[in-house]
């Protein structure tokens, strides 16, 4: 729980930096993937392991993660028809089986049809996100933080030595 | 400038999160040293524990090891304790090696390519006596196991007939115990006295209702006056007309005649019946003295000199000893056969989609998939050893696993070997379990076995029993489907018998049919469904032992039965003789009777015929057939 209110205050931080635009986007794009994804499935795992190892936001991706599960669940119905439309292909058929009947591969659980469903929905939706998450972090950071900055409240703020205190221990911090 | 610097050096961090990945990869090295380190303990002590609460005794594993490069799982000094005997081992090995497939692993699957035991003992003595769990209390509702049910059945027997069986019996009458004394002291009444009581109160009813329904039937008094009615008729021929009504009136009174013989005849012949089917009870008092007789037979223990009771009595505890272990082999094949009733064995694998809560999940053809568990060849070896039932063994075990049908291939187990230390020569044990059609096949052989000493009868007055000896042993179990088919051969050659009794004669018999036995022949058989068994036994030592004690028992059973036979024939003969008598003699009266109204109507019927000739009703006839044929000749004249 610490550290997942340690990577939200991250995010706040970084939202309102200068910096990290790159990180948060794919952070909520990786998000996108993991709410999407099955709880226990490798391909959670994996978009896990990703966030672990690579300079994703981890804070946003937890973030969009938990509000795109409650999406996924709203669109359980659309992204089953889709699954069931992409298992059902023929011309998939010979595909899938091979599959199937590999190793590893069925602990994806890509048989299911809302697993399929929300699997392709969010191969297919992630860059969109990215660039979409991308913009609006830049357009968030030109109008509300900006605007925010040049408010006599932030002004007085920054005048104080508790702040002053505050930016030592950060720069101290690296 | 230092805080562009400072920017700077934020900004170089890098695509890798490295105080990720060191954790990481610190977290990875603990549990690769937990691996090495401290999994084999654990997991040996888990296997321990699992098995032994599986098993409901201790079972101890020595070491254990697992290998992930080559993925493979070695347990060495494996001991199951007997659960009905702690100081000793049910099974112990030396050494068990898993030889694990990668492919199958990544599957989630466990599949043995190669398995090898060793050492294999059975019935080892332990170090210190393993420790046995309490059984689970039965589920509620669920069926004893033929082994429990069978088992009790046969405990309940088995003391009471080793102690006090056939032989037992046969040593009195050899021994020349009296009945007579006994017999005279018998006070109730037999069968077959209150069936002859209940027939003499019968007998004296049934005759006044004869008589009543013998009074009942038509008289041949009533036939007499139609007779004189007709002889008393003048008819008057010059009147043709008035002639045909009188002629009329006298044949309508000759068949009135008819039907009271006709009904005379019918209820005389119902009254035939009923007297001749109170004889047939009479046979019932022969009926009812045959059992008295045999009750008696019982009760004073006269033995029949018949194979079949003799190999019943004295080999049921000892070949249901054997039966308990077959059944037992039945129980635990239960467990393992599928139920056919269940419909999957033709089920193909196909794309089937399957409704879920959430979504539904596809199944495709398995191609190249495993079982869940699957042992695919093990390798059984043993050497025999001082200790416990040990040989040199050889065998393998194949395809043993949790989804049969899709191994395409039986279960099979072949084992050959001696174990020289227990005598045992020449084992040769095969089995073959197709689960996929339910059909199990297994056979053990035993060129040359011990057979222990082993006591029939250890009763008071005899004693009768088999000296060590070595035997052969044929034992065959099929199960097609829902038919269960097993037979145990046991052949013992040259057998030594122990005998003893308190009277010599019956010493000197028992010995002599004994040493006829040139070869001690066993068979059990079994035949029906997992449920349930028609059992059958046989041996040649009933027959042979009947045989040979023929010759001494036979006067004296016949004399031990003559003298029932004259008490039950004393008790009820001079009745049975009076009754006959008393019965024969109403018969004889009452058919007398009978017989002489049908003589009396018929002659009657002769004479009424006689009667109406006599007065010209058959030239009357005559008479109107003319007139008919004058009539006609007369209307073809006139052409009407």
């Amino acid at each position: 729980m610490t550290i997942l209110l340690k990577q939200i205050f991250g995010l706040i931080k970084l939202l309102n930096s200068e910096t990290g635009t790159n990180q948060i986007a794919w952070g909520v794009a990786a998000g996108f993937v993991l709410g999407l994804s099955p709880a226990f499935s490798l391909q959670a795992i994996l978009i896990f392991l990703m966030i672990l190892v690579f300079r994703i936001q981890a804070g946003a991706a937890f973030v969009s993660a938990f509000f795109f599960s409650f999406i996924a669940y709203l669109m359980d119905p659309i992204t089953a028809s889709i699954g069931a439309a992409v298992l059902e292909s023929p011309s998939l058929r010979a595909t899938f089986t091979s599959l199937y009947n590999m190793p590893i591969i069925p602990l994806t659980r890509f048989n299911n049809s809302i697993v399929m469903g929300s699997g392709v929905l969010a191969v297919t939706l992630m860059p969109v996100v990215y660039v979409l998450s991308r913009v609006a972090v830049i357009k968030y950071r030109k109008t509300f933080v900006e605007r925010y900055k040049n408010t006599a409240l932030w002004k007085a703020l920054q005048a104080t030595s508790v702040y002053k205190w505050y930016v030592r221990y950060e720069d101290m911090k690296g | 400038m230092t805080e562009a610097i400072k920017t700077k050096q934020k900004r170089s961090k890098g695509p890798f999160r490295i105080e990720a990945i060191v954790p990481i990869t610190i977290l990875l090295g603990l549990i690769w040293a937990y691996a090495t380190l401290f999994l084999d303990g654990h997991v040996r002590r888990a296997a321990e524990y699992a098995a032994s609460w599986a098993h409901g005794a201790q079972v101890d594993i020595k070491t254990l090891h697992i290998s992930f490069t080559e993925p493979s799982l070695t347990v060495q000094g494996l001991e199951v304790t007997d659960k009905d005997t702690p100081t000793h081992n049910t099974v112990s090995l030396d050494k068990i090696k898993f030889a694990l497939l990668w492919d199958a692993l990544l599957r989630a699957k466990l599949v043995i390519s190669e398995a090898s035991v060793t050492g294999l003992t059975l019935n080892s003595l332990r170090k210190s006596p393993g420790v046995v769990f309490p059984p689970p209390p039965p589920k509620p509702g669920s069926a004893p196991s033929i082994t429990s049910q069978l088992r009790s059945e046969l405990e309940a027997e088995a003391d009471a007939r080793t102690k006090n069986n056939i032989l037992g019996d046969i040593a009195n009458i050899l021994g020349g115990a009296d009945a007579s004394t006994q017999l005279s002291e018998i006070r109730e009444q037999l069968q077959a006295e209150i069936k002859l009581k209940d027939l003499q109160a019968s007998l004296t009813s049934k005759k006044a209702e004869w008589t009543k329904r013998i009074d009942e039937l038509p008289k041949p008094e009533a036939a007499k006056a139609v007779l004189d009615k007709i002889k008393a008729t003048k008819v008057d021929v010059s009147n043709p007309a008035a002639a045909k009504s009188q002629f009329d009136g006298l044949k309508a009174d000759i068949a009135k005649v008819d039907e009271m013989v006709k009904s005379y005849q019918g209820g005389q012949k119902q009254l035939e019946t009923d007297i001749d089917g109170f004889n047939a009870s009479l046979k019932d008092i022969d009926e009812a003295a045959r059992k008295d007789l045999e009750a008696l037979q019982n009760r004073f223990k006269i033995p029949s000199i018949d194979k079949d009771s003799i190999t019943k009595s004295l080999l049921s505890k000892l070949l249901g000893d054997k039966l308990v272990k077959v059944t037992r082999l039945i129980d635990q094949a239960k467990a393992y056969m599928p139920d056919r009733n269940t419909g999957k064995k033709n089920e193909k694998p196909e794309f089937v989609p399957h409704p879920r809560g959430a979504g539904r999940t596809y199944r495709f053809p398995v191609t190249t998939g495993y079982p869940l568990v699957w042992l695919k060849r093990a390798e059984l070896s043993s050497k025999s050893s001082p200790d416990g039932f040990t040989g040199d063994f050889s065998g393998q075990l194949m395809n043993v696993s949790t989804d049969p049908e899709l191994v395409k291939a039986p279960t099979t187990l072949k084992l050959e070997g001696d174990a020289p230390k227990q005598e045992f020569r020449d084992i040769k044990l095969s089995a073959i379990l197709d689960q996929s059609s339910a059909d199990a096949k297994a056979d053990l052989k035993v060129g040359l076995m011990p057979f222990p000493e082993y006591l029939f009868s250890s009763g008071q007055d005899v004693e009768f029993g088999i000296l060590p000896s070595t035997a052969t042993l044929q034992t065959s179990a099929t199960f097609d489907g829902d038919k269960l088919e097993a037979v145990i051969n046991q052949t013992v050659k040259e057998p030594r018998f122990k005998t003893g009794a308190k009277s010599e004669i019956v010493a000197s018999a028992l010995k002599s049919a004994a040493d006829r036995i040139k070869t001690l022949t066993m068979k059990i058989s079994l035949s029906g469904n997992l449920t349930h068994q028609k059992i059958g036994f046989d041996s040649n030592l009933g027959s042979e032992l009947a045989s040979g004690l023929q010759a001494h028992l036979k006067q004296k059973i016949d004399q031990a039965r003559a003298k029932l036979k004259s008490f039950v024939d004393g008790r009820i003969g001079s009745e049975k003789a009076r009754l006959t008598g008393e019965y024969d003699k109403a018969k004889s009266g009452l058919t007398g009777v009978l017989k002489g109204k049908e003589t009396e109507f018929k002659n009657l019927q002769a004479e009424l015929q006689k009667a109406l000739k006599d007065k010209g009703g058959l030239e009357s006839e005559k008479t109107k057939k003319d007139i008919e044929n004058k009539a006609k000749d007369l209307f073809k004249k006139i052409k009407i």
